[in-house]
C-alpha cells in the first residue's frame, strides 16, 4: 500500500521523495503528500532531500499509518480544483460535501488503532510535525479522558498512583474547585 | 486504490454514512502507560482540548507526573460552572500570564465586591480575550469596578491593547438587566479598541421591566469613545421607537465620529402603545443635541418608519461634520 512507483500518481509530472524509516524501510511518496509535514517541507526547501529523508524517530509500521493519512489529506486539499471544472456549482457542492464526509469517515477508521499505536502517531505527528494528525490522535486522547474520575484515567491509561495519601489529600485541598 | 474519481457518484442523496466496526484493537492493554511518558508539550496538546480547565485540572491527581504539570501552563482556559467564591483561587493558580483566551461562565450569582476580586485575579492574566459571564445581584453596579479594573485609562492609563479587544461583559441576571431609556434594557457591553479609538457596542433589548430607568453612567463608568455601536432586539411583539434612547445615549458619547444601528426583529406587524414609554419625551423630535464630531451614520435594516426618519433627520441636523 505505501510503496512506491505504481504510476497511479499522474504520471511523472510529481515531483517523488523517498522517506526512510527507521529500521531503514524506503517509502516514495509524491511531494505533495510529504509536504503536510512542515519538519519535510523545510527539508525540501532546503533541498537536503537528495538520497532520501531519514526518520529516526519513526518506525516502518508508523510511518504507513503516517503516509496512509497524509495521502488521503493531500488528495483532499487538491482535488477540490482538480474536479471541480466539470461540475456545475450544486453538482460540485454536492461532491464537495461527499468528499469531505468521506474524509471525516476516513479519519474515524484511522483512529480505529490499540493506544500503543496511537500515542506513536502523536509522537510522529509531533516530530514531523503534521498538525491535522496531531489534532486529530490528541482529541482522540482528551475525548477518552473527558468526564472520567482519577481512578477511571489511571485504569484507561495504566497509570501508576505515586502519591502519597497525604500528597493526594493536599491537591484535593489545593485544587479543591476543580473536585466540588 | 487511493485515486478514487468521484464519477460513481450519481449527484441524489449521499450513501448511509458506514461507521467502522466498533471496539477493535484499542482495548488490548499491554499494562504500559505511554501517556505519561509524553513530554508536557504534548500533554498541553491533549489537556487543551478537554476545552475544561476543571477536567484538565483534575489530572493533578493522578500522579506525581501529573501533579505539578500542566493545566496551570494551558493557554486557554474555560472555567465553567465553578462556583463564585472558588473563581479567584482557581485563577490565582494559573501559571502562565499571557493567555489567549480566559472563557468564565458561572451560575453563581455575584456579590460586587466578588465580582471585582475575580476581575483584579482575571485582570493578571491579561487574556487577549475575555469572556465574563455572570449574574450579578446588584444589577451592573460591578461593571464599574470591571472596567475601571481592567481599562479605563481614568485609572490605568492606556488599554493593553492586547487585553481590551474582545473584553465582553454579559449579564444574563433577569430581573436586574437595568432599564436605560424607556423600554430599552442593557443586555450586554463590549469595549473594543480599533485604530486607537474605542468601540463602544451595546445590546439593547426593548424588553418592559418594572425598573426604573438608569442612565448609562450610573451604571458603568466608561472612557470617551469615538464609535458607538447599538445592537437593538426587540422580543415583545411590538415595534419600539429608538430615537430617544439613541439621543439619550449619544447625549452622553458627545464625541462619537461613528454611530452604528443594528436593528433586529423590529419589522413586527404591531406598532407598540400610543403612550408607551420608549417614545418618551413626547417632544423627542423637536430636541437639540450637539453632535460635533458625528461623521458617520450607519444603520442595518432601516425600514424607513415614521419614527426613523425623523430621527435621521434630527441626527443630520445636528452633526455639522456629517459626511
Amino acid at each position: 500500500m505505501a510503496s512506491a512507483g505504481s504510476g497511479d500518481e499522474k504520471a511523472a509530472a510529481a515531483a517523488m521523495i523517498t522517506l526512510i524509516s527507521s529500521d531503514n524501510e524506503k517509502f516514495e511518496v509524491t511531494e505533495a503528500t510529504a509536504t503536510l509535514s512542515q519538519t519535510i517541507r523545510h527539508m525540501i526547501e532546503d533541498g537536503c532531500t537528495d538520497g532520501g529523508v531519514p526518520l529516526p524517530n519513526v518506525t516502518s509500521k508508523i510511518l504507513a499509518r503516517v503516509i496512509e493519512y497524509c495521502k488521503k489529506h493531500a488528495t483532499a486539499a487538491a482535488g477540490e480544483e482538480g474536479s471541480s471544472s466539470s461540475f456545475s456549482d450544486a453538482a460540485f457542492l454536492e461532491v464537495d460535501r461527499a468528499f469531505l464526509e468521506e474524509l471525516e469517515e476516513f479519519d474515524d477508521a484511522f483512529l480505529e488503532v490499540d493506544r500503543a499505536t496511537l500515542f506513536d502517531l502523536i509522537l510522529a505527528a509531533n516530530y514531523l510535525d503534521i498538525k491535522g494528525l496531531l489534532n486529530l490522535t490528541c482529541q482522540k486522547v482528551a475525548d477518552s479522558v473527558k468526564g472520567k474520575t482519577p481512578e477511571q484515567i489511571r485504569e484507561m491509561y495504566n497509570i501508576v498512583n505515586d502519591l502519597t495519601p497525604e500528597e493526594e489529600a493536599e491537591i484535593r485541598r489545593e485544587t479543591q474547585w476543580a473536585f466540588e | 486504490m487511493e485515486s478514487r474519481s468521484g464519477h460513481g457518484r450519481q449527484g441524489g442523496p449521499a450513501p448511509p454514512r458506514r461507521r467502522p466496526n466498533p471496539k477493535p484493537q484499542s482495548y488490548i492493554n499491554d499494562g504500559v502507560d505511554r501517556i505519561s511518558g509524553l513530554p508536557d508539550h504534548l500533554l498541553e496538546e491533549i489537556l487543551r482540548r478537554l476545552r475544561c480547565a476543571r477536567s484538565a485540572a483534575r489530572t493533578s491527581l493522578l500522579s506525581r507526573r501529573w501533579r505539578h504539570a500542566l493545566w496551570r501552563g494551558l493557554p486557554e482556559l474555560s472555567f465553567h460552572g465553578i462556583a463564585a467564591g472558588a473563581l479567584p483561587v482557581a485563577l490565582a493558580q494559573v501559571a502562565r500570564p499571557d493567555l489567549s483566551l480566559l472563557d468564565i461562565h458561572s451560575i453563581s450569582c455575584f456579590e460586587v465586591a466578588g465580582i471585582a476580586s475575580l476581575l483584579r485575579a482575571a485582570a493578571r492574566l491579561a487574556p487577549a480575550e475575555l469572556v465574563v459571564s455572570a449574574d450579578l445581584l446588584e444589577a451592573w453596579a460591578g461593571g464599574t469596578s470591571f472596567l475601571s479594573s481592567c481599562s479605563c485609562p481614568a485609572s490605568t492609563g492606556p488599554i493593553p491593547s492586547r487585553w481590551s479587544c474582545g473584553t465582553t461583559f454579559r449579564n444574563c441576571g433577569f430581573p436586574m438587566t437595568p432599564l436605560i431609556h424607556g423600554v430599552w434594557c442593557l443586555c450586554e457591553l463590549k469595549l473594543g479598541e480599533k485604530k486607537d479609538a474605542y468601540v463602544l457596542s451595546l445590546t439593547l433589548d426593548g424588553e418592559r421591566t418594572a425598573e426604573q430607568p438608569r442612565n448609562l453612567q450610573e451604571v458603568v463608568q466608561l472612557p470617551s469613545v469615538s464609535v458607538l455601536e447599538l445592537y437593538l432586539h426587540t422580543f415583545w411583539p411590538e415595534a419600539h421607537v429608538y430615537g430617544p434612547m439613541v439621543l439619550d445615549l449619544m447625549g452622553i458619547f458627545a464625541d462619537i465620529k461613528r454611530l452604528k444601528l443594528v436593528i433586529r426583529d423590529l419589522k413586527l406587524e404591531k406598532a407598540c402603545l400610543p403612550n408607551c414609554t420608549c417614545a418618551q419625551p413626547q417632544n423627542w423630535r423637536s430636541q437639540s443635541i450637539s453632535l460635533i464630531a458625528l461623521e458617520v451614520v450607519e444603520i442595518e435594516n432601516f425600514i424607513g418608519s415614521s419614527h426613523e426618519v425623523d430621527f435621521l433627520k434630527l441626527v443630520f441636523r445636528s452633526a455639522p461634520m456629517m459626511k
